[in-house]
């Protein structure tokens, strides 16, 4: 039998402290609803019989184990910088990152 | 209370391969726009698969090996899971409980004595990506959004681990120049904390009354030898006051702050398990066979340590003078084709640590754009040892090789010296001198109250004696005599 797996609220402070993610105090609630929604799914996905299926992975030990100390240039680096959700220039724009710091701050008060 | 500060080191060294560590972009990143070096692999685009540079596998075994470490045959990566916009996977490839080489010493010598420093281990792993805050101080505090630059993001670095073996910030420093000196003799990193090619975490504690170790504390963000001196007495003394006054020590990471030169808590909870490391399926595991291992082992060059012996024994100079000259393999083997060109080791030696150092440092140069070939420096040693030229002159002669990028032979020339005589412009140079600081004697000649020419002969041997008899006496007479009318 496979334990169930549930997050509490506990946790879900400590998750989004690692992921540097800062959350108001009246989204956790839903938050939590949502995230524990997704592990309800995992744990149905478990329940599936696959034994017969044979299983979707890449043989690693048949791949070139190593390559040469050869530098490729790569042309497509504008598509990716314009598909990025923000471009700045030639970097990619991410939104304010949030310390963990303010993440525990916001926590304790 | 007296406690012993207990001190290990993580030196990450990155590694001088042409290309990343799972992909074909060039490693050559510094100064390039950013965002040029990069490829879905890097960029962690789904379905891509990392494939290993051979190169980074075999500079890690011949740092291992420089380490007096035993080379794994068997190992493998992990992946280490954490969150920050400078990780596009959100995890990075690492080793974990398979590292690449384990068990090594490096000798030191520090606070006057030589100490053993033992190696835990030394890992590959790639490195993160670059944040560009928005902010005046470029800190991630303020920064109402940031960059991201991923050229740097996947370059290979051996990450190297010591047992907890020093005890002072002194301790501590030789270890790291030992380590950055042997990262350049065997050409397997630029080592140049500047640029970020060698950083360091330090882990710090205070032993306990009963010896055991007490609650370590590891410090990051420190960028030179010069802020690891500083963060370690810094701490080392926080910690001391903590304990006399009764309190407790955290087990944290604390980054140093090198403008307010104290070390703050970042109060980060992180701990081994919240990585969630787990073996890196995409990679196979990497053999290093002993076959593989003896190959690159007879590749090695000769190390730091043994050259300084050789120097001490084969040139017979100075172990002081040994260890100046092979702190950079570069300006050890500048010395050695300067001695082989036949001058006399110790006369070289002495020209090296003076005439060279000296040059080097006033020009802000290394010795690799020092403009002399070794072998013209061994000619001009030679010429003064054979007193072609008094050591003044080869200065004076060495000076315009420098200034001028001219062969010894030009440079003789251009300084008025010929067949070991001084000569025509600069001879009338000195003669010139000579007048200006005897002035009394010029205006006695000038004057005509010189009947007998004492005065004449005392200044012509003034020249003589700063040419250092080097000067032709017919050509300093008529010279003299012709500049004094």
């Amino acid at each position: 039998m496979i334990k169930k797996m549930e997050m509490d609220e506990e946790r879900l402070r400590e998750v989004l402290g690692f992921s540097c993610i800062g959350l108001p105090e009246k989204e956790y609630a839903e938050v939590l609803d949502r995230v524990n929604a997704v592990l309800r799914m995992c744990d149905d996905m478990q329940e599936l019989d696959s034994s017969n299926v044979s299983p979707f992975e890449w043989d690693v030990m048949k791949a070139p184990a190593r390559r040469q100390d050869r530098a490729v240039v790569w042309e497509g680096r504008d598509r990716f910088l314009d598909q990025a959700p923000v471009r700045d220039g030639d970097f990619f724009h991410v939104p304010r990152i949030i310390a963990r710091d303010d993440v525990e701050m916001e926590g304790e008060e | 209370m007296k406690r012993e500060s207990v001190i290990g080191l993580e030196i990450h060294l990155q590694l001088k391969t042409k290309t990343k560590l799972f992909c074909s972009c060039s490693s050559d990143y510094i100064g390039a726009t950013p965002n040029t070096n990069v490829c879905p692999v890097c960029l962690a685009v789904p379905g891509t698969l990392p494939i290993l540079n051979d190169h980074a596998v075999e500079l890690g075994v011949k740092i291992g090996l420089g380490l007096h470490c035993s080379i794994c045959d068997n190992t493998r990566f992990h992946r280490k899971h954490y969150f920050y916009a400078d990780l596009p996977k959100a995890y990075q490839i690492t080793q974990y409980e398979h590292p690449i080489a384990v068990g090594g010493y490096v000798d030191i010598f520090a606070d006057g004595k030589e100490k053993r420093i033992r190696i835990h281990h030394l890992h590959l792993e790639e490195d993160a990506g670059k944040l560009v805050h928005p902010t005046a101080d470029g800190r991630l505090t303020g920064a109402s959004y940031s960059l991201v630059d991923y050229n740097r993001g996947g370059m290979p670095l051996s990450e190297i681990v010591s047992e907890p073996d020093m005890n002072s910030a002194e301790e501590a420093i030789a270890y790291i120049t030992q380590i950055r000196q042997l990262a350049r003799y065997l050409e397997v990193s630029d080592g140049e904390m500047e640029s970020g090619s060698l950083r360091v975490d330090v882990n710090v504690s205070l032993s306990n009354p009963d010896g055991s170790l007490g609650t370590r504390v590891e410090i990051k963000n420190v960028n030179s030898l010069r802020s690891i001196e500083r963060a370690l007495e810094y701490e080392i003394a926080r910690q001391n006051k903590v304990l006399d006054e009764g309190g407790h020590l955290v087990q944290e990471t604390r980054l140093w702050d090198d403008v307010a030169g104290v070390t703050r808590s970042m109060r980060s909870k992180e701990g081994e398990r919240d990585y969630r490391y787990y073996v890196e399926m995409d990679l196979a595991p990497i053999s290093a066979g002993p076959e593989y291992v003896r190959k690159i082992r007879e590749s090695l060059p000769e190390m730091p340590w043994e050259k300084l012996e050789r120097f001490t024994r084969e040139y017979s100079i100075s172990r002081e003078e040994s260890l100046q000259l092979t702190e950079q393999k570069e300006t050890a083997d500048y010395f050695e084709a300067c001695v082989s060109e036949g001058a006399p080791a110790a006369k070289c030696a002495n020209w090296m640590r003076m005439e060279v150092q000296r040059i080097l440092r006033d020009l802000s140069i290394g010795i690799n754009d020092f403009p002399v070939p070794p072998a013209e420096l061994g000619k001009l040693i030679i010429k003064v040892e054979k007193r072609e030229l008094s050591n003044t002159q080869a200065k004076d002669v060495l000076a315009v090789m420098v200034e001028k990028k001219v062969s010894l032979k030009e440079a003789v020339r251009l300084c008025g010296i010929s067949d070991g005589r001084i000569t025509g412009p600069a001879l009338e140079e000195v003669i010139r001198k000579i007048f200006a600081s005897e002035q009394e004697a010029v205006e006695t000649i000038k004057s005509g109250n010189d009947k007998k020419g004492a005065k004449v002969k005392f200044l012509q041997g003034l020249v003589m004696r700063e040419t250092r008899g080097s000067a032709d006496p017919a050509e300093v007479a008529s010279l003299v005599n012709c500049m004094l009318n």
